[in-house]
């Protein structure tokens, strides 16, 4: 049962370029880096109950690290390169992190949000590296003789690293600090009385956190191929916690499902123009009222597994 | 030979809300010694403070002769301070093993299969269910859980709190003698327990704690005669339970 | 569950297989065209107003007139809230879903800019895309709307150097592609009289507070004080300088600032201001196209007051509509290109006669303008920016 429904979720993901329209190919590689922002948020927000409001600015950070380096060291392979901007952005998550740790709640959410904006402000300022408001283009990247120009290639680029990273966070606990992440999002109390270091793990929780939203931050300048601080504005943060929350805090399938949906919806309500955040807000409380575990539960519920860890 | 524990003049705040005022305890090497009181008497705060989970506002805790007073809880626990949690706290979506594995966190890599093996001895239903979700195990089996996952690290003194509780008498009278050999092996145990009678008839000594005070404290035997204690905690003379006047 | 999978994928093959045009966006009945723009964040006011009041405003007109060679036209618009990754996933679903024919009046430089390469690659007109830097310039498909910023500042420089001999200039600019791009032309335009540039002091975007550029701007004693802002900071500037008696100056406000909006915030600290205006008044003016203009609102949106930004958006309108019209009812979006090409001598009634030529530009004049009494009143014919 559970390797068909792998099987054929494969064969649709591998076989989506040739099936769907192309805008839809598009699509599916903006939905694969929310899913990975949403992941690395949801490992800390949904494991060791830090919310962040500032992601946005992770993925900032990621995205004109990777664009950078595209632009100054051209030769530098896309793996290379997508692992720096990961690294750059989990140091930065490590900064923010350690001071993070005496806040909790909406002071950590205020404190996040404020990281945010700084992020967009040394943007703007540093202008001489990043071009500031007029905006960064980003060449199109290279893996080995291939340029990666078209929405398919991009495509397949994005869903590895997707898959990949998903793989890691699923199997998170066959490494011991892994387990002792998820033993704080379990109970502080026993994961303290265990031994586990409350306060290292929380500040791990944000570097690991960071360089999934930083790796995705480096995905998202390969695939939208232009970057201005007027793209990694605060709502985009707020879509992210979205989708945490409509997927379910601290799974990783959830976090799948809400990047979907979330992106999804936002593309279906473009149209509704002036209408969209007030469209969006209404959908967003209407299913956190009605499911308020998130989809993954709702998933749970229809259809319950032992020990499923999805 | 120092006790495994003192607790000396030990005070403990939460917020401005006082928990726990001028406790002193001792627990000899090899001992079992239990807490009693009511619900809020500051029972888990005492067994959470000698973990480190909490911080002493004032007064000292010396481990085997070591000041931990300000000792981090990892370190407390690399000491050989195991913590058995209110409410067992196992971790609900690990599987036992996994449980049992967050429990060896401070034990070195090479040693963790010779104590996984000896938590299998001691409770062989655990090994039966390892590879099965915490969450889903019963209440009895989860709470051995918990206590296997603090032996892990192979403590020399073990902080129980409330073993026994929401467990059908004939699960608390195994848990109960799971405890007994426990610290036959030579482990010394800080026992919080609301079924009194039974902590009593395990322990060697006790104490009596009342809105953050110590109030009584003695060999379990005279204890358990003394007419406060049997109104207050055993339930007899018709008195209210937990209800120390 | 793999039945169900496999059924879902033909059906999206199905789909997909199934559509395919001769020339995208064009339909025996129907021209289909669309775009990216704000109708969320900063610039929502605008957004709105240059396509929904504006484009679709003559759009009504030229459908219940019988539409363009018989096909009615249809407009489609996506949100993007002024974020680029925004308007590059609404543009790709406009060209790849929607099947636009082209794409109409998109606005801010980041966001056009973030799809200029992708719709050059696929051949859709970007048409008169809203900003004013020159980054847009010298590209087949792509046609401007607002004036360059170059231009602007020729015909500026031209006015004020040239024809009323000030000397010494100063300019207080938005630290962004459009301030930066007015102060390189301004410099420029100044060097073809010897002069330059006194002093410059820049605005973050989003910043109202310009107290100490006015104090150091004020220092350097400017015959011409240049603002290159948004209304916001500008009314801000306006007022401060107000506040401090700063008088010996004139403030001249760029093209893209000199409208109602600027002049509403700044209330009678605007008296005396000077600009480049690139639209007739809206509200006042008795241009025969100008007057249909409000005429039309009255019976389309009247609860809509007359606007700049709805006005250029109407003029986009009716240059698409003159443009496609010449392209006959076989229309493509190189016969489109061709037609625009050819566009000589235009009268629309609202500017002067239109040229538009090999180099793209629909905007090339404006004339000079004075704030009195909380309107502007022009002070010169159209100026010439060749």
């Amino acid at each position: 049962m559970r390797a068909a429904a792998l099987g054929s979720g494969a064969v649709v993901v591998l076989g989506w370029p040739w099936a769907a329209p192309r805008y839809f190919v598009f699509l599916a590689s903006l939905i694969a880096i929310n899913a990975i922002v949403a992941i690395g948020l949801n490992l800390l927000t949904g494991y060791t109950n830090q919310l962040s409001f500032g992601h946005a600015g992770f993925l900032a950070i990621g995205a004109y690290a990777a664009a950078l380096l595209t632009i100054q060291a051209p030769l530098v392979p896309l793996p290379a390169t997508l692992l720096a901007a990961g690294l750059v952005t989990a140091a930065m998550g490590l900064a923010l992190g350690v001071p993070c740790l005496r806040l909790e709640g909406l002071y950590l959410a205020m404190a996040t949000l404020a990281f945010g904006f700084v992020v967009v402000e040394a943007i703007l300022n540093l202008d001489w590296l990043t071009r500031g408001n007029d905006g960064l283009r980003v060449p199109a990247a290279r893996i080995g003789p291939w340029a990666l120009t078209t929405d398919t290639s991009r495509y397949y680029v994005v869903v590895t690293v997707a898959a990949l990273l998903i793989l890691a966070a699923r199997n998170i606990t066959r490494t011991r600090t892994g387990r002792a992440l998820l033993a704080v999002r379990e109970s502080e109390i026993a994961a303290q009385a265990s031994g586990v270091h409350l306060a290292a793990y929380k500040t791990l929780a944000f570097v690991v956190s960071a360089f999934y939203t930083g790796v995705a931050g480096g995905l998202f300048a390969l695939v939208v191929g232009f970057l201005s601080p007027d793209s990694f504005d605060v709502f985009l943060s707020v879509d992210f916690v979205a989708m945490i929350i409509v997927g379910g805090l601290g799974s990783i399938l959830g976090s799948v499902m809400g990047a979907a949906v979330i992106t999804t919806l936002n593309d279906s309500l473009a149209g509704f123009q002036s209408y969209r955040p007030l469209v969006f807000g209404a959908i967003l409380i209407v299913s956190m009222l009605f499911m308020p575990g998130g989809i993954a539960s709702a998933l749970q519920k229809i259809q319950p597994r032992q020990g499923d860890r999805a | 030979m120092r006790p495994a524990l003192e607790i000396d003049d030990v005070a403990v705040y939460y917020d401005k809300r006082r928990a726990l005022e001028g406790v002193t305890l001792t627990v000899e090497r090899g001992e079992i010694v239990t807490l009693l009181g009511a619900n809020g008497a500051g029972k888990s705060t005492t067994l959470r403070a000698v973990s480190g989970l909490v911080r002493a506002a004032r007064g000292r805790i010396v481990y085997e002769g070591r000041d931990i007073s300000h000792a981090p809880a990892d370190a407390i626990v690399a000491a050989g301070v195991g913590h058995v949690p209110e409410g067992r706290e196992i971790f609900g979506e690990f599987t036992v093993l996994e449980n049992l594995l967050v429990g060896g966190h401070t034990v070195p890599r090479r040693q963790i299969g010779e104590r996984l093996e000896e938590a299998f001895r001691l409770f062989p239903v655990l090994r039966e269910r390892r590879l099965q979700a915490a969450g889903t195990l019963s209440g009895g089996e989860q709470q051995m859980l918990a206590i296997a996952r603090a032996l892990m690290p192979r403590p020399r003194l073990l902080l129980l709190d409330e073993p026994s509780l929401g467990l059908a008498p004939l699960l608390s009278r195994e848990i109960f003698d799971v405890i007994r050999r426990i610290n036959a092996d030579g482990v010394s145990v800080l026992l919080v327990e609301q079924n009194a009678r039974r902590a009593l008839a395990l322990a060697t000594r006790g104490y009596v704690l009342e809105t953050g005070r110590l109030v009584a404290s003695g060999p379990s035997a005279g204890l358990a005669a003394d007419p406060r204690v049997r109104r207050a905690y055993l339930g007899l003379d018709g008195a209210r339970r937990g209800a120390a006047t | 569950m793999i039945t169900r999978s496999i059924l879902l994928f033909l059906l999206v093959v199905a789909l997909s297989v199934s559509r395919a045009a001769a020339e995208p966006g064009v339909s025996d009945t129907e021209i289909v065209i669309g775009g990216s723009n704000s109708f969320s964040g900063p610039l929502a006011y605008t957004g709105e107003q240059i396509t929904k009041f504006g484009v679709d405003l003559y759009l009504r007109v030229v459908n219940d007139a019988g539409g363009i060679h018989g096909r009615k036209v249809r407009t489609i618009y996506y949100d993007d809230g002024y974020r680029p990754q925004d308007s590059v996933a609404n543009t790709k679903k406009l060209v790849e879903q929607d099947g636009v024919f082209a794409i109409i009046i998109p606005q801010g430089s980041p966001p056009v800019v973030a799809t200029l390469e992708y719709l050059e690659e696929h051949k859709v007109p970007m048409l008169f895309p809203y900003q004013s830097s020159p980054v847009t310039r010298a590209r087949r498909y792509v046609f401007q709307g607002m004036t360059l910023s170059d231009r602007s500042s020729r015909m500026m420089i031209d006015y004020l150097a040239g024809t009323r001999k000030y000397k010494k200039f100063a300019a207080l600019y938005q630290d962004d592609e459009y301030g930066k791009s007015f102060l390189a032309a301004f410099e420029k335009d100044l060097g073809r009289f010897g002069l330059k540039l006194t002093a410059a002091e820049s605005v973050k975007r989003g910043v109202t507070d310009v107290s100490a550029q006015i104090a150091k701007l004020h220092a350097a004693r400017p015959e011409v004080t240049f603002l290159v802002l948004v209304p916001g900071p500008a009314a801000q500037a306006l007022r401060e300088r107000q506040k401090i008696g700063w008088t010996d100056t004139l403030m001249v406000s760029t093209g893209p600032l000199t409208d109602e909006k600027y002049l509403a915030l700044a209330t009678d600290a605007a008296n005396g201001v000077e600009g480049l205006s690139l639209w007739p008044d809206p509200a006042t003016s008795d241009l025969p196209g100008v007057k249909l203009y409000r005429a039309y609102m009255v019976k389309y949106f009247p609860k809509n007051e007359p606007n700049r930004y709805s006005l250029a958006g109407y003029f986009a309108g009716m240059l698409f509509t003159e443009a496609a019209m010449r392209a006959g009812r076989n229309l493509t979006r190189e016969s489109l290109i061709t037609a625009l090409e050819s566009i000589k001598g235009f009268e629309s009634g609202i500017l002067p006669p239109l040229t538009i030529g090999r180099d793209h530009e629909t905007q090339k004049q404006g004339f000079w303008v004075r704030v009195e009494k909380g309107r502007f009143t022009p002070l010169t014919d159209w100026l010439k920016s060749e």
